[in-house]
This record gives structure tokens, C-alpha cells and sequence, in this order.
């Protein structure tokens, strides 16, 4: 058993035992301690934590489950206060099931923050992506069938990572997380930076985002927006810093989710793929690896942790006390929920950069840093990733939903503002998002790198509001080509869901088909002359030979029937037959 | 009926008036020197980032416009049938 030095209590620890204890209790008082009382335990016990505790040695490998450098403490703090804000959205969550699954997948999450080696990291990777699964089922419909495309997707994540580890020890390196290919990428670098990506949602590894996450209830989607990719940006900041190939990577991914949130109907669709946008800045400062692209990159999973589960908390808000999700179906509710307006209007200016809010800080340190690196074409992607996120997420998302008027059936009565306690969750994140917003200071001084920059320059906010007044403007032009309609977009899940169909209809159809066709054609080419052609040989054996040549007879038989046992009938047995027939052919050919 | 649309397409015009003040006073900024030293050559033109904005807008949301309807929209249904 892992031995603490006295008052050392690893966060994860407090989440699991309180996930088990939600797993048994009743919705009440006890509950609520429960819910409300963790968060602030773990924060109290990540604060106290020193840089290194629970070393052990198990299996005759050493692990290690605290290492709580900066760089571990930032993503740390704001894991565990976002457990706290996601647990007070979801009180009203009656399934037990979904909040111990919070809480595990929390204490997964913790868990990977602090791993010093792989071992550990690999098994709070699993709880992560077990518990996470659960939190998906409790959703919608559809969520059934989401969730397991979620962990069969995962599973495969997990399996390549795990493969990645254990090929690294066998390739002489040690089970210690440490930078790694900093000589050069070996084939376990590769698998491991693969298992990190595809929890990144790094195209084409994304599409389970857009897939699982809007299938999920509201409250879950809290957990789930936040926790997931952005363990992966600190795996890859601890792992994989200055990795080039990130760089053009991530700019790609940027315009990836932002391309499909503009185009996208679903209100938490559109929230998804913005989830993929926002990493996408995150992995491209990764490549860039100076300490302050660096900085950048965890200022900004920071204030993306904030902003984008208060855009969840909005939008899951909407979901839930209007029952619909679709942009077309929406409309008109500022006078039924303007509250909630005004919280998630925070969320999204904070998202498009606007000044005095959270994202405008992080986004700031993060083009500065690209531009000191000497980068304009990925400064340029990254600038049109932002245009495409205040267009959808800052215009085009409260236009449809709480202005004009409601596209569909008119609401209940019973549509308003949520209860008390999700509307404090939102207040609280969105007073969080200003205070980064409006006190630069307070976020970086929580930064692990040395570097800063200045945030608020006159040219900063200039050219930052110039850029979103823009593309207000372009928004206008465009406005009546923009009215959403019904439908849905293809993404890389097209590959599993219908492609693997289409595969299975390719082997039942045409390639049955032509199994079918050599089967016919061995019936009346290869068969019938083979039979003729020893009937004849019979003939010709007993008029004439039989006495002349006794065993000639024999042999015939022998090789008629030899070559119908050549003959199976089966197309493998000929594409086989073909190949090795080829093989010989270039052997003759390399010989003469 | 018309009256209505006549209000709509009034409120509308009005909304621009201080996105395009900002775009204003942001070139001023940009041409009094204060938007000097942060960025390097070309994105320190006063506009630059006005004109970015704007054209980057139009060409993203078409391009995106143009992705869906050419091959990446399919009805809401297209899925049900399959896991």
C-alpha cells in the first residue's frame, strides 16, 4: 500500500472515496456534504502537497504519484475547482450513478496531473476513461450508443498508449515521465505521443468529441469539456515541448473545429468542436516550446478550463429547461431565461478574446509568444481560428437562441432561468473568468514557466477589437445565408459508424459475388476438362496402352486427382496461388 | 407584415454603428504609432487586422458554407440505422 508522510493526502484519494460513498447514498443532506465538501477538501490537500510524495516500489518497478511542480499544481487547481463548480451545477442530478462517475473521473484526473511515471499515469488514464463513459451514459437517447463509440475509441487510445510504455522500458528506458524524444522520436515515443494526442482531439483523432459529449447530460458535460483534453495538453507540455510537427498541428485543428462550428446546428455541437478549436491553440504553442509558448499554453488550457464550462453550463441550461438542442428549434428566450444570457454571453466573449475577460489574457501571452518565435503563418491561422470563434460562439449561438423569435413550437411555461444553485455555478465560473479577465497578475503568477509578457498593450486591444468588430460586420453580410437548418455533419466518425458498414456491404455484396463467380468458373473451366480430359485418357488408355504402358493409366488418376484438390474453389486459395506464382516469375526474371 | 421586417432590418443597421466606430477609433490607434513594437511588419498597417477580420470572415464562413453543402450535410436521420 502507498505510505503518505502525515497530512499528505493525494486529491485523487479524497474524490475516489467519495465517489464510492456517492455510489451508495441517497440524494439528500449527506449528499450534497458530499458533493459540495470534496472540491474544497482537495483543494485544501492540493495546496498543502509538497513537490514529491508517494514513492513506491511495485513489481520491482518504481512509481511515483506525486510530483506537484507548477506545472502539475496550475492544471491541478483548476481541475479540482472546476469539480467544485460542475458539483454545484449538478445537484439536481438524481442519478447516483452520474455523481460518483464525476467523481471518479475527477479523481482520474488528478491522478494523471500528479503521475511521475507512466505506471500510474496509465491506470488514473483508464479510471478517466471508464468513469468518463458512465458520465456519457446517463444522457440522451442517442447517449447509449455514443458512450460505446466513445470507449471503443478510447479502449484503442489506451492500448496504443500502454503499448508505447511498455515498449519504451523494453527499449531500455525507464517507467519515469520525463520529456521525452528529446534525442530524436524512437517508435515507443511515437505510440505514446499518439495515445496523447487522441485524448487532445487532435484531427483526425477528434471526432469522438463532437460525438460523446452533446449526448451527455448537461451537468456531465461540465466534467467532461473540461477534463479530458486538458490532462492531455499537460501530458503534452510535460512530454512533448517543442515537438515542431505540433506546431502547424495544432493551427490545423484550430481551423478544424472552428470551420465545423460555423457551419454547425447543434447548439453543444458547435460548443464540441470549439472544445477542439481552443486545444488546437494550445497543441500549436506546444510545438513552439519557449517558455513562454509554453506559459501561453497553460494560461490558455486555464481560462478554457473557465470559459468553456460556463459555455456548457449555459447551453446545458437551455437543453434543460426547453428540451430542445438544435439551433432551428430555438429562439426568442431573453425574456424567458435572461439571466442565463447574460452569464453565457460572459463565457463567450471570454472564448472570442475579448478584453477584460479571461481569454483575452491567455490568447494574448499566446500570440505574443508565436510572434517572438518568428511564426506569422500560424500567428494568421490562429487569428482566422478566432474570427470563426467570436462568429459562431460570440454572434451567432445567443443570436439564435435567445434573440428573434422561437423558430419552432412556442415554449412551456415552465421555461425560465435554472434553479438557484446552477445559476450560482455559473455566476461564480463567470466571476472567476473576469477576475483572470481583469487581473492578469492573479493567473500569472500561477504560471510554471519564468517568461511573461505584457497583456494589455494598446496595440493588443486594438487590433483584437478591430478583428472582432470585422467580423460582426462580415456576420451581417452574410446573416440571411446563415438561418440554421435541419441536418448533420459528416466528421471522421463517418469511418466507424457508416464506413465499417460499407465495408461489411462490400464482403456480402461484390466480393461474395465474385467468390461466387470462381466458384462457378472452377466448376465448369476447371473441373468438367479435368474430367474429360482423364475420361479421355481412360478411354485412349484402355483401347490402346493399357497393356503398352500399364502404369500411365495410374499416373493420370494420380495427377487428375491432385489437380482437382489444387483446385478449392476458394478465392483466397487462388489470390495466394497468384501471388506466389508472381514471386517466381521475378525470381526467373532477376536470375536471366 | 412589411412594417415588421422594415423595424427588424432598422434595429439591425443601427447595431453597426459602434462596431464600425470601433474599426474607427481602432485604425486611429493603430496610425498614431501606439500599435508600434507589439506586432511585426505587416500586421502593425493601421487596419490590418480590420481588413483581416473582415475578408478572413467572408472566406471562412463561404469555404465552410460551400464544405457543407458539397459533401459534409446529410439529414438529421442519415445515422439511425447504425450503432
Amino acid at each position: 500500500m502507498m505510505m503518505f508522510s502525515e497530512m499528505v493526502v493525494h486529491p485523487a484519494a479524497l474524490f475516489l472515496a467519495a465517489a464510492l460513498l456517492l455510489a451508495c447514498v441517497r440524494p439528500g443532506m449527506l449528499q450534497r456534504v458530499l458533493l459540495l465538501g470534496t472540491p474544497v477538501a482537495a483543494l485544501v490537500a492540493a495546496l498543502r502537497l509538497p513537490d514529491r510524495f508517494g514513492d513506491m516500489r511495485y513489481l520491482g518497478m518504481d512509481m511515483l504519484f506525486g510530483r506537484a511542480d507548477p506545472l502539475a499544481a496550475l492544471f491541478l487547481y483548476s481541475f479540482i475547482v472546476l469539480a467544485g463548480l460542475g458539483a454545484l451545477y449538478s445537484l439536481q442530478i438524481r442519478s447516483r450513478t452520474q455523481k460518483a462517475a464525476a467523481f471518479a473521473y475527477t479523481a482520474g484526473c488528478t491522478g494523471v496531473v500528479l503521475a511521475g511515471d507512466f505506471l500510474s499515469l496509465f491506470i488514473f488514464w483508464e479510471l478517466m476513461a471508464f468513469a468518463s463513459v458512465f458520465l456519457i451514459w446517463g444522457g440522451s437517447a442517442r447517449s447509449a450508443a455514443a458512450g460505446f463509440r466513445y470507449i471503443l475509441v478510447h479502449a484503442a487510445g489506451a492500448l496504443i498508449l500502454l503499448a508505447g510504455i511498455l515498449l519504451r522500458v523494453r527499449l531500455g528506458g525507464t517507467l519515469a515521465f520525463e520529456p521525452l524524444g528529446t534525442g530524436g522520436l524512437n517508435v515507443a515515443d511515437i505510440l505514446i505521443l499518439i495515445g496523447f494526442l487522441l485524448n487532445a482531439a487532435v484531427p483526425p483523432l477528434h471526432a469522438w468529441v463532437a460525438d460523446a459529449y452533446p449526448e451527455a447530460s448537461p451537468g456531465a458535460a461540465i466534467f467532461l469539456c473540461s477534463f479530458t483534453t486538458k490532462a492531455a495538453v499537460y501530458l503534452l507540455v510535460r512530454g512533448f515541448a517543442g515537438l515542431e510537427i505540433l506546431a502547424p498541428l495544432g493551427a490545423a485543428m484550430a481551423l478544424i473545429g472552428v470551420g465545423y462550428a460555423v457551419i454547425e446546428n447543434d447548439a453543444r455541437r458547435i460548443l464540441a468542436y470549439h472544445i477542439i478549436s481552443q486545444v488546437g491553440y494550445m497543441v500549436c504553442a506546444i510545438g513552439i516550446g519557449t517558455d513562454l509558448a509554453l506559459n501561453g499554453a497553460c494560461a490558455h488550457a486555464f481560462s478554457n478550463i473557465l470559459n468553456k464550462s460556463l459555455l456548457f453550463m449555459g447551453i446545458g441550461a437551455v437543453v434543460l429547461q426547453t428540451g430542445r438542442g438544435r439551433l432551428y428549434e430555438l429562439g426568442g428566450l431573453r425574456r424567458l431565461m435572461p439571466r442565463t444570457l447574460v452569464l453565457t454571453m460572459i463565457g463567450a466573449l471570454a472564448i472570442s478574446g475579448f478584453p477584460l475577460i479571461s481569454g483575452f489574457v491567455s490568447k494574448s501571452i499566446l500570440i505574443t509568444a508565436l510572434e517572438q518565435a518568428h511564426r506569422p503563418g500560424l500567428v494568421l491561422m490562429l487569428m482566422l481560428a478566432s474570427i470563426g470563434t467570436f462568429f459562431s460562439v460570440g454572434i451567432k449561438l445567443p443570436l439564435f437562441i435567445w434573440f428573434g423569435r422561437a423558430r419552432s413550437a412556442q415554449y412551456g411555461d415552465e421555461v425560465k432561468d435554472p434553479p438557484w444553485n446552477m445559476q450560482l455555478a455559473m455566476a461564480l465560473t463567470a466571476a472567476l473568468t473576469l477576475a483572470v479577465g481583469m487581473f492578469p497578475n492573479l493567473l500569472q503568477s500561477l504560471l510554471p514557466y519564468s517568461e511573461v509578457s505584457r497583456v494589455y498593450s494598446a496595440a493588443h486591444v486594438s487590433h483584437t477589437l478591430q478583428l472582432l468588430a470585422a467580423t460582426a460586420i462580415g456576420f451581417y453580410i452574410l446573416r440571411r445565408a446563415l438561418v440554421p437548418k435541419p441536418g448533420i455533419l459528416l466528421d471522421v466518425d463517418w469511418l466507424y459508424r457508416r464506413g465499417a458498414a460499407q465495408v461489411m456491404r462490400l464482403c456480402a455484396g461484390p466480393l461474395n459475388r465474385l467468390n461466387d463467380w470462381v466458384g462457378e468458373l472452377y466448376q465448369r473451366v476447371g473441373v468438367g476438362p479435368v474430367q474429360q480430359a482423364s475420361g479421355l485418357l481412360t478411354r485412349f488408355d484402355r483401347s490402346g496402352i493399357d497393356g503398352l504402358i500399364d502404369g500411365l493409366a495410374r499416373h493420370t488418376l494420380v495427377i487428375g486427382d491432385g489437380l482437382r484438390r489444387i483446385q478449392t474453389g476458394k478465392i483466397q486459395h487462388y489470390i495466394g496461388a497468384a501471388v506466389i506464382f508472381f514471386f517466381l516469375l521475378m525470381i526467373i526474371v532477376m536470375l536471366y | 407584415m412589411n412594417h415588421a421586417v422594415k423595424t427588424r432590418s432598422k434595429k439591425q443597421h443601427w447595431l453597426l454603428v459602434p462596431v464600425i466606430l470601433i474599426i474607427v477609433v481602432g485604425v486611429v490607434v493603430d496610425s498614431i504609432g501606439a500599435g508600434h513594437g507589439e506586432h511585426a511588419g505587416v500586421f502593425s498597417i493601421p487596419g490590418f487586422w480590420s481588413v483581416f477580420g473582415l475578408v478572413g470572415c467572408l472566406i471562412l464562413a463561404g469555404a465552410c458554407k460551400l464544405a457543407a453543402r458539397l459533401f459534409l450535410k446529410r439529414p438529421e436521420n442519415y445515422y439511425d440505422d447504425v450503432l
